[in-house]
């Protein structure tokens, strides 16, 4: 492999027409903690997380086999320490030598995930803390005592969601992959 | 073309008379067929079709609680074959469809003349220690996150690939089609009814002649599901196949074209010999 694909920023491997890995940057291998050895020839499923190799099964294979190409398919991969690593994958077919064969570019999105994830742990609780606004509501309405207590309350829930909707809204899944390659660029 | 046709892009080609409707699995459209379903156009009546949310299925025509369950998508497939008269149909269904043409024939005893089930599995979790399924709760809810987020990364990026790519003509010419698109609210909900399903106590019930294929290091519908398939429908014969994966009808057509080929031969043979 020559040495900048070996060292470009994004990962890159090699498939033959059996799915099974005949080539790999050295970045990849480093975000994977893999080496050559261990990796080459083994089956492109094998190294995939249980959820992602069904994923696999069904969308990258009729895909691919019927698009040539496919993009931005997000896959875990398990990495040689046991931990997941995501990524985000574009792949082609090509033929070489009569044979067809899979080329992959594969980018780390650890930040990405980390980002849906806490805006989906945000949504989360800003759900529930509606639903527990609408019951002190409710409550409000049959007490006309502790209606001004619960008021304040109302206000200081309402300050809370207002809070965490703009931080949801701020860290929107994607944005540091943008700024990232911008300053490479 | 009628209502029901076009709501699930059917389309009808072949010489012969004897029909066979081919049913796509999950994640990708009848263009799934495209390398098996040819091979059958001299001597029969080929059926394809796009369930709703898949391919060209038109998708004012889904309905949240009648495609909740996949009886709703059965019930679909049958007024298909009612809209285009098709009588004693061969069925031919891969992966969660093998589980719909099941469906059909339960609510329909005696239509259909068989039932080919392409990497079936009446239920995809375990249910330990009387069912191995493959996979635990957990495994599930992981591929249908996984679903959600790639379709969301998917919602801008569908454009550009209908489209082609400008900077390269050489791939834009060949995309003049994508294949395997699908909506995605109603494809989650699509992957949720199926890998949540259940319908073990159904199999006992068929009557029609069954043939399972069964791949070889099948993930998603593993061999003891396949044999628990066998075990339980009546009428069945159960193949295991030389073909790795869960698509064998797209990695191993020639092996998928001539085992069914072979089975039509045999269940032909065998109604004229017990007349």
């Amino acid at each position: 492999m020559n040495k900048r694909l070996d060292q470009v920023f994004c990962g890159y491997m090699s498939l033959s027409s059996e799915h099974l890995i005949t080539a790999a940057n050295e970045t990849l291998l480093e975000l994977l903690g893999y080496n050559q050895n261990g990796l080459y020839g083994c089956h492109f499923e094998s190294i995939l997380t249980r959820a992602s190799r069904i994923f696999y099964q069904m969308y990258f294979i009729p895909r691919i086999r019927l698009n040539t190409n496919i993009e931005a398919l997000q896959l875990a991969i398990k990495s040689g320490d046991g931990t997941e690593v995501p990524f985000l994958i574009n792949a082609r077919i090509r033929e070489r030598e009569g044979a067809a064969v899979y080329e992959l570019i594969l980018l780390p999105m650890h930040q990405q995930i980390q980002h849906e994830e806490q805006i989906r742990i945000l949504n989360q609780e800003a759900k529930r803390l509606q639903q527990e606004l609408d019951m002190l509501r409710n409550s409000a309405e049959d007490s006309a005592a502790g209606q001004q207590e619960l008021a304040r309350q109302i206000d200081l829930q309402e300050q809370k969601i207002e809070l965490m909707e703009s931080y949801a809204s701020k860290s929107k899944p994607g944005e540091s992959l943008l700024t990232g390659s911008q300053q490479i660029e | 073309m009628s209502t029901i046709l076009s709501r699930n892009n059917v389309r009808v080609t072949g010489k012969g008379s004897q029909p066979i409707v081919f049913a796509h699995g999950f994640g990708c459209d009848q263009s799934m067929w495209r390398f098996v379903a040819p091979a059958f156009e001299e001597n029969y009546k080929i059926i394809l079709f796009d369930h709703i949310g898949s391919g060209k299925s038109d998708l004012q025509a889904y309905d949240a609680d009648h495609h909740n369950r996949l009886t709703g998508y059965a019930e679909d497939m049958l007024q298909i074959c009612d809209e285009l008269r098709l009588e004693s149909p061969i069925f031919i269904g891969h992966s969660v469809s093998g589980m719909i043409g099941l469906l059909a024939s339960l609510s329909r005893p005696g239509y259909f003349k068989n039932l080919i089930l392409i990497a079936p599995s009446p239920r995809y979790i375990n249910d330990l220690p009387d069912y191995i399924g493959g996979f635990e709760q957990k495994d599930i809810e992981e591929l249908l996150s996984l679903m959600q987020q790639n379709h969301l990364g998917w919602a801008s990026f569908l454009a550009p690939i209908a489209m082609g790519n400008p900077d390269q003509p050489e791939l834009t010419a060949e995309l003049h089609e994508s294949f395997c698109l699908s909506d995605p609210v109603i494809i989650q909900q699509f992957a949720e009814i199926t890998f949540m399903s259940d319908y073990r106590s159904e199999l006992r019930h068929v009557t029609a002649p069954a043939l399972i294929l069964q791949c070889d290091q099948d993930y998603i519908a593993p061999l003891e599901v396949g044999a628990y398939m066998h075990q339980q429908i009546p009428h069945s014969i159960f193949q295991l196949m030389e073909a790795t994966g869960h698509c064998p009808h797209m990695s191993h057509p020639d092996e998928t074209i001539s085992l069914i080929e072979e089975y039509l031969t045999q269940s032909v043979t065998g109604m004229e010999m017990s007349r």
